[in-house]
């Protein structure tokens, strides 16, 4: 048979094998295990959420619960003389300024150093290992590092002084402070990045770069011209999450900058809702602010894939 | 693979030139360097006593184990049983996030019936919630569970993930159909297909998402904090927490405790390589 | 067997394996005694008896009490929490009504009582700060002691051993909430050696007055050494609220309900501090207390900071303790205060936990090897206290001019973390100038947060 012949019968030979399964089970048992667990600790959470941001709501008192409707929502979006107004918009704009300082490297050079440990070479497995050793660290201990380094009477101010350039108070004012908060961050997490689109390109046939080198391409033009278009997917991935890690940055800023972190404008949006719902006993309006802000994301992450393309293979 | 260098001097289809071969080696080691040094930091302060911990000196001038033995030698610390609950939470939900998962992804990716896309739209849309709000409401279910205090408490409410299904559903789908269709025509069900053909062609992912789960679960330190209230009970990073002031860090016990903690992921992420960078070409499905 | 196989074989083996362990730790919660008690361990506790021996039997200790198990939750994380557990583990071996007393640090505690609240699975007591009890029997965490449990604690007389603000901090609507366990002021750490070299004197039985601070100060900040060390969080916070105290305002009017730092004593407190931060340490700011590592790489002599530093600053053989300076007409000291509370109802275990309470608050002077000044008059008093703790007897007098809030539900966090620290904060950071426009804007936040907490908590 002839090449198209042979996929023509293999065609209808599936198309018709599809259509005796088209009633099974199977789907349903897949996702069953995994939906459970959803159900009970995702998705009940997420519309109690909703609930209480309905609410003067406290967890420890049944006794009063007033049902205030959209009240704590008209506080963040309408009353500007509200308690949480000037606080909320002030650290999603916060937020806001962490993600364009830390989206492009965690995303770009996370890529880059994946294709730079994508090669065959001796000591490749002691890089690999190198690069991705920081996040076997505890945000915790990440943060305490780094803001150690950083602080006044810390290593880099030592070598400051040594070099004789002037102190610069890294963590008390701006753009220091988000320097070295993103600096930490990129350390920290670049090696979660790193390793999928490592997992990525492990499925890049050879073969197809060795084809371009033969017509002529250098190395940066098999980049771009075969590598980008086929991690497409996996890059919208890897840019998904990692605008929503960055959008939840809460250890990093809480521990390297802690209490003034309002005041030098590095609260973000998670360390406002904590201070709201938990240190201030305020967890209806809490909820309505997570809800926002999932909102906010929602819509980013939307347009991310209407810009981008989606995720799907075709 | 092929050895690929983004700057270099152009090079014959097989061999790398000697310069370009330089120029690699170069930037591996000043980005290592950036990785490296606060490691090293860290590795040198865990053995420094505390007058040294102040002092920013690479090399402890007096050296100490006493970080280290302070930890381990307490009669009243219950190292070990801390390392085994880490061990066994961390393990456990590993496996159950690689089962539940890879079967729903591969439902998502590959399989027909009605809602899919919807449903996985409305995990996708979980993901943007920010993670506090889950707290207290899960507390209470663990809590008329009976689950506090327990292994499972801790477990059971992160198995509701959606990265992982996002995640292998990526991989999924780029699997090639074409050797799916011939499985079917072979006679092979869905559940075999599954097992025999899409798992192994994931391998790399489930791999790299095997050691992400493991150590996301072996730091965590909130929700075990909340669930385990026994001393006995608690995990690695929670127990090590106990050790320092309320208002004080102790910068040697931390990094000593950090070193400890760390120590054993990294041997597990170094074993589980091997996975990853498994050549996959074997199928000959390529090219 | 294929590879395929292989694998799936082993990562059974290691899922039994791992649920193996499952099944054995998920029986949780099994062991509250404690595993060993430290007697012979690292710290020299076990030959200072306490001197009443027995004192279950003296304050009339009820049957009910008999075999009770308590378990008390604590914020006292690290070695503070290691004297805490012998003190119980001590008490489980000695008193005659077989009570068992286990005592847990946890780290966050806030968050694991409100969760524990929550899901009904609350320890017997714990130990709070005096700024949470507030709120915490607001909203139903702390119980009420009974009258019986007060009968057995000494009754009435039990007043008079603690500092007036101290005891009225365990009180909350009229209601006996918490016993004082101790309180712990913000101390004065200084370098030994250079105020020899440097000929200045440090009085011993009382307060360094301004003329003698200030001095200090200048003679010591010159050649790269700051004359005192001075950041932001929560150090200025403190030193701020003491301050104004010292020049005659407060924070606060007397009830809670109003915030009082923007006045003309409050502009004189901030003033005062910043000039003397640009002065000395203008750099230095941040979490992690870096003003205190300053110090204690000796490149300060002098730092106000809370007493939970004295366990690393006794390894240091520079540093020298004292009480803070006087800077104003009065003399006031910042300081929060543990207090032993009750989170059950039920009437045995509370008998069972006021037996504890009462053996603990007269063996309060042991607690003082932590770093805490003893709240009771009587342990204060103790001569033991030099011995056990010469660093804490150097300060100890500062229990009286300590300044506590009044136990209104969220009102340390509406005056100070959402108000003036905000403030002192940004005129410290150069963030703000005009020190009454950052205080009255503050306060105007303060002032909006008390009233809604008040229609909250009625």
């Amino acid at each position: 048979m002839s090449q198209s012949q042979s996929a023509q019968a293999r065609s209808a030979a599936v198309a018709s094998t599809n259509k005796r399964r088209r009633w099974s089970w199977a789907p349903y048992l897949f996702i069953l295990p995994h939906l459970l667990f959803f159900t009970a600790f995702l998705a009940y959470p997420f519309f109690y959420g909703i609930y209480i941001s309905l609410f003067n709501f406290d967890f420890l008192r049944p006794e009063y619960r007033p049902f205030v409707g959209l009240e704590n929502y008209a506080n963040l979006l309408v009353n500007r003389n509200s308690i949480q107004f000037t606080d909320f918009w002030r650290s999603l704009g916060n937020t806001g300024v962490f993600l364009l300082y830390s989206v492009p490297p965690l995303v770009i050079l996370a890529l880059l150093l994946a294709v730079l440990l994508n090669g065959k070479y001796p000591g490749r497995n002691l890089f690999r290992g190198l690069f991705f050793a920081p996040y076997a660290l505890s945000v915790t201990v990440a943060a305490v590092l780094w803001r150690w380094l950083f602080e006044q009477g810390g290593l880099i101010d030592t070598w400051m002084i040594n070099l004789g350039l002037s102190s610069v108070s890294w963590l008390g004012s701006q753009p220091w402070a988000w320097l070295a908060i993103t600096i930490c961050t990129i350390w920290w997490t670049i090696g979660f990045n790193t390793v999928i689109f490592l997992a990525a390109l492990q499925d890049i046939s050879e073969s197809l770069y060795e084809a371009a080198a033969i017509d002529g391409a250098n190395a940066v033009q098999q980049f771009f011209s075969i590598t980008i278009p086929l991690l497409r997917p996996v890059l919208i991935f890897v840019l998904t999450i990692t605008v929503l890690a960055s959008a939840n940055l809460f250890g990093q800023s809480h521990i390297m900058t802690g209490a003034q972190s309002t005041v030098i404008g590095t609260e973000s949006i998670i360390q406002r809702i904590y201070s709201e719902g938990i240190l201030q006993n305020r967890m209806g309006s809490a909820a309505a602010m997570s809800i926002l802000v999932a909102a906010m994301l929602l819509i980013i992450t939307t347009i991310n894939f209407r810009i981008f393309g989606s995720t799907e293979q075709q | 693979m092929a050895t690929r260098t983004l700057k270099g001097s152009q090079s014959g289809p097989a061999g790398v030139s000697l310069l370009s071969r330089v120029i690699l080696y170069l930037v591996l080691i000043i980005i290592g360097a950036f990785f490296l040094l606060p490691l090293l930091w860290m590795l040198s302060t865990s053995f420094k006593p505390f007058i040294e911990t102040l002092q920013p000196t690479w090399i402890p001038q007096e050296p100490t184990f006493e970080n280290f033995a302070n930890i381990f030698n307490d009669p009243s610390i219950p190292m070990l049983r801390w390392f085994l609950n880490s061990l066994a939470i961390a393990t456990m939900f590993t496996t159950l996030v690689v089962l539940l998962d890879s079967l729903a992804a591969y439902a998502y990716a590959r399989m027909e019936f009605p809602g899919r896309d919807a449903l996985f739209g409305l995990l996708l849309a979980t993901l943007v919630m920010p993670g506090i709000m889950f707290v207290v409401p899960n507390y209470i279910t663990i809590a008329r569970l009976g689950w506090i205090d327990s292994y499972w408490g801790v477990i059971a409410p992160g198995l509701s993930g959606v990265f992982g299904v996002f995640f292998l559903r990526q991989f999924f789908q780029s699997i090639p159909r074409e050797l799916e269709e011939a499985a079917y025509i072979d006679g092979a069900g869905v559940w075999t297909t599954f097992f025999q053909v899409a798992l192994p062609l994931a391998r790399g992912a489930i791999a790299t998402l095997a050691i992400i789960t493991f150590l996301g679960s072996w730091n965590d330190f909130l929700w075990p904090l909340l669930i385990l209230n026994d001393r006995t009970m608690q995990t690695l990073p929670v127990g090590l927490a106990t050790l320092q002031g309320q208002y004080t860090f102790d910068y040697g016990k931390l990094m000593a405790g950090a070193v400890v903690t760390a120590t054993p992921v990294l041997i597990i992420y170094v074993f589980l390589q091997r996975f990853i960078i498994q050549n996959v070409a074997m199928t000959g499905l390529k090219g | 067997m294929t590879a395929k196989v292989r694998t799936w074989c082993w990562m059974v083996v290691f899922a039994m394996f791992a649920g193996l362990l499952a099944a054995c730790g998920a029986s949780g919660g099994s062991s509250t005694a404690p595993t060993s008690a430290p007697a012979s361990g690292g710290s020299p506790s076990a030959t200072s008896a306490p001197a009443n021996g027995d004192s279950t039997a003296s304050n009339s200790c009820p049957p009910s009490a008999q075999n009770q198990q308590i378990t008390m939750w604590s914020p006292l994380t690290g070695p503070d929490g290691d004297e805490m557990t012998e003190l119980a583990n001590q008490f489980s071996q000695e008193n005659s009504m077989g009570i068992r007393v286990t005592h847990t640090a946890q780290p966050d505690y806030l968050q694991k009582l409100n969760t524990a609240a929550v899901g009904n699975s609350l320890p017997e007591m714990t130990v709070i700060r005096a700024s949470d009890i507030g709120e915490m029997t607001a909203r139903n965490v702390l119980k009420p002691m009974s009258s019986e449990a007060l009968t057995i604690l000494g009754g009435d007389a039990l007043a008079e051993q603690f500092p007036e603000a101290v005891w009225a901090a365990g009180e909350y609507k009229g209601q006996r909430i918490a016993i004082p366990l101790d309180v712990h002021p913000i101390v004065l750490y200084y370098n030994k050696d250079m105020f020899a070299k440097a000929g200045i004197t440090m009085p011993t039985d009382r307060p360094m007055t301004r003329e003698e601070f200030e001095q200090a100060v200048d003679a010591l900040n010159k050649d790269g050494i700051a004359g005192i060390a001075l950041g932001t969080a929560y150090q200025s916070g403190a030193f701020f609220q003491l301050l104004i105290r010292q020049f005659g305002g407060d924070i606060t009017n007397a009830e809670g309900t109003e915030a009082t730092y923007n006045s003309e004593q409050g502009v004189q407190a901030l003033t005062y501090i910043r000039d003397l931060k640009a002065k000395t340490t203008p750099q230095v700011n941040g979490a992690g207390d870096p003003e205190v590592k300053l110090f204690q790489q000796q490149r300060a002599a002098m730092v106000l900071h809370g007493p939970w530093h004295i366990s690393d600053m006794v390894k240091l053989p520079f540093v020298g303790f004292a009480q803070i300076p006087q800077i104003g007409d009065k003399y006031s000291v910042w300081g929060g205060s543990h207090q032993l509370a009750l989170t059950t109802e039920d009437p045995a275990k509370q008998a069972a936990a006021a037996c504890w309470i009462n053996w603990l608050s007269e063996n309060s002077v042991q607690w003082a090897k932590a770093g805490q000044v003893p709240a009771r008059a009587s342990a204060r008093d103790d001569s033991q206290l030099a011995t056990i703790a010469a660093p804490v007897a150097a300060f100890a007098d500062e229990a009286e001019s300590v300044v506590i809030l009044p136990s209104v539900p969220g009102l340390e966090g509406a005056l100070a973390g959402q108000g003036y620290e905000v403030a002192v904060n940004a005129i410290l950071l150069g963030q703000a100038q005009d020190i009454k426009a950052a205080l009255d804007e503050a306060a105007a936040k303060s002032n909006q947060i008390i009233k809604d907490n008040a229609s909250k908590y009625q």
